[in-house]
C-alpha cells in the first residue's frame, strides 16, 4: 500500500479549515471553563452549605456522565426546554461544562492539599476567609494546580471529536466524511492526528512556559 | 490593668471536653505560661482567645478590641504556630508584609520598611530575599514572629513555638521572646521550656484536664508546687 501524496495535499486545505473550528470550539470552552470552575471550586470551599451541596451534587453528576450523553443533551434537551443552540454553541456550552467541574475539582483538592496551618495563619493575621483563599492559598495553589490542568485541557480538546455526532464541521466530522466521500483513509486519518498533534503540542508548550513563570 | 478577661471557657470536640470551665486574666504587659500534659487543653485555650476556635460556651473580652468582629480582633492578636507556617511562596520579606500591606493598607514601601525593621530586630537582616525553605527552623520561627508583630499586635500568643525545632535553635527562639516580653509586649506562651518561663514569666499556669489548675509566679511554682498533679509533672519534665 502506498501513501497517496496528492490526495493528501488535495484533502488537506479542508481539514486545516475544520481544525479552524476545533480551535475555536476548544478555545471558547476552555473560556467557559477557565470562568466556572474557580466559581464552583470557591462555592464548594467558601459557600453556605447548601450551596455547597448543590454545587457538589453538580459535579458529581457531569463527573459521572459521558461527555457524549451531555453533548447529546445540550443538544436534544435544551431545545425542548426552550433554550435553542447552534450546534457549535452547543459544543462549546457541553465542553466548556465538563472543562470546569473537573478544572474545579482541581483547584479544590489543590487549595485543600495546602493542608489547615497555611489557611489558619492567615486567619490569624486577621485575613477574612475568601480573602485567605483568594490571596494566600490560591497563589500557592497554582503551581500544583496548572500541570494536571493542561492535561484537563488536552482531554478538552479531543473531546471536541465527540461534536461530529451533532453536525459541527470540526476535525473529526470533517475527516470522517472526506473519508466516507474518497475513500482516502490513511491520508486523511494522517492528516486528523498530525493537526490534533499540534493543536493540543501547542496548549503543552503554552503551558509549560507558564510553568516554568511560576516557578521562576 | 486587666486586658484579658475569660470567664467559664467550655470547649468539647466531640465527646472529649478539651476546655471545662477555664477562667483566665490577663494583665498589661504580662508575660504568662501555660504547661502541663498533652490533650489538657493548652493549645486550644489560646486558640479560643483568638477564635480559630469558637468556645461552645464562657466569654473572652479583651481590652479595646471589639468581641464580634472577628477580623479586626485577629489583627490585634498575634500568633506563634509550632510548625511555624510561612507562607512558603513568599520570602522573608513578603511573610511579614502581606499583612499589613493588604489588611492596613500600608503601601508596598511602607510595608517593607516595616518587614525589614523587624527582620533587624528578630537578628534577621540580610534574610529578607530568602524563602522559609532557604531558612532553618530557628529562622523561620523568628520571621514567622516577625509576621505577627507587623500588626502590630496588643497580645501575642504563642502556640509551643519551640516544641518542632531542634534543640539547638530553640534558643535563638526563646532569646527573642524574651526580648519581646522585656519590651513590655502582653504573652501567653503555651510551652515545655522551663528555662523561658524561670526566666522570663510573671507567672505560670498548669493545665490538666481542661482545666487550670494551678497559677503561680516562677518561684513559688517551681520550689513549692501548688497542687499534687504539678508536682509528678514537674518531676518528669525536669527529669529529676
Amino acid at each position: 500500500m502506498s501513501f497517496d501524496w496528492a490526495a493528501f495535499f488535495e484533502y488537506l486545505p479542508r481539514l486545516i479549515r475544520a481544525s479552524g473550528v476545533t480551535l475555536q470550539v476548544s478555545v471558547l470552552s476552555l473560556v467557559l471553563a477557565c470562568l466556572l470552575a474557580p466559581a464552583l471550586a470557591l462555592s464548594r470551599l467558601l459557600g453556605p452549605a447548601p450551596l455547597r451541596t448543590t454545587v457538589q451534587a453538580f459535579v458529581e453528576v457531569i463527573r459521572g456522565l459521558p461527555p457524549l450523553v451531555i453533548i447529546a443533551f445540550c443538544y436534544f434537551a435544551l431545545p425542548k426546554l426552550g433554550v435553542v443552540l447552534s450546534g457549535f454553541w452547543c459544543g462549546v456550552l457541553a465542553l466548556g461544562v465538563v472543562g470546569a467541574v473537573y478544572a474545579a475539582e482541581i483547584i479544590r483538592s489543590a487549595i485543600e492539599s495546602l493542608g489547615k496551618g497555611q489557611l489558619e495563619a492567615a486567619l490569624a493575621l486577621g485575613f477574612a476567609r475568601w480573602r485567605a483563599v483568594l490571596e494566600i492559598l490560591l497563589p500557592q495553589a497554582l503551581r500544583r494546580i496548572l500541570p494536571p490542568l493542561t492535561n484537563e485541557f488536552a482531554n478538552l480538546i479531543k473531546a471536541s471529536s465527540l461534536l461530529s455526532v451533532i453536525s459541527v464541521h470540526e476535525i473529526s466530522q470533517v475527516g470522517q466524511s472526506l473519508i466516507f466521500e474518497t475513500f482516502v483513509v490513511i491520508e486523511i486519518l494522517v492528516q486528523m492526528a498530525i493537526l490534533y498533534l499540534i493543536i493540543i503540542g501547542t496548549v503543552t508548550l503554552i503551558s509549560r512556559r507558564l510553568e516554568k513563570g511560576l516557578s521562576a | 490593668m486587666t486586658l484579658l478577661t475569660a470567664r467559664h471557657l467550655v470547649k468539647r470536640f466531640g465527646g472529649f471536653t478539651a476546655l471545662d470551665g477555664v477562667d483566665l486574666d490577663l494583665g498589661r504587659g504580662e508575660r504568662l505560661v501555660i504547661c502541663g500534659p498533652s490533650g489538657s487543653g493548652k493549645s486550644t485555650l489560646i486558640r479560643c482567645i483568638n477564635r480559630l476556635e469558637e468556645p461552645d460556651s464562657g466569654t473572652i473580652t479583651i481590652a479595646g478590641l471589639p468581641s464580634t468582629d472577628l477580623q479586626a480582633l485577629r489583627r490585634r492578636v498575634g500568633m506563634v504556630f509550632q510548625q511555624f507556617n510561612l507562607f512558603p511562596n513568599l520570602t522573608a520579606r513578603e511573610n511579614i508584609a502581606i499583612a499589613p500591606r493588604k489588611l492596613l493598607g500600608l503601601s508596598r514601601a511602607e510595608a517593607d520598611a516595616r518587614a525589614e525593621a523587624l527582620l533587624d530586630r528578630v537578628q534577621l537582616a540580610g534574610h529578607a530575599d530568602k524563602l522559609p525553605s532557604g531558612l532553618s527552623g530557628g529562622q523561620q520561627q523568628r520571621v514567622a514572629i516577625a509576621r505577627a508583630l507587623a500588626m502590630e499586635p496588643v497580645l501575642m500568643l504563642f502556640d509551643e513555638p519551640t516544641s518542632a525545632l531542634d534543640p539547638e535553635m530553640i534558643r535563638e527562639v526563646l532569646d527573642v521572646m524574651v526580648e519581646l516580653g522585656q519590651g513590655g509586649m502582653s504573652m501567653i506562651v503555651v510551652t515545655h521550656e522551663m528555662g523561658f518561663a524561670r526566666r522570663a514569666a510573671d507567672r505560670i499556669g498548669f493545665m490538666d484536664q481542661g482545666r487550670i489548675v494551678a497559677m503561680a509566679p516562677p518561684q513559688q511554682f517551681f520550689d513549692t508546687p501548688p497542687h499534687p498533679r504539678l508536682v509528678r509533672f514537674l518531676d518528669n519534665i525536669l527529669g529529676h
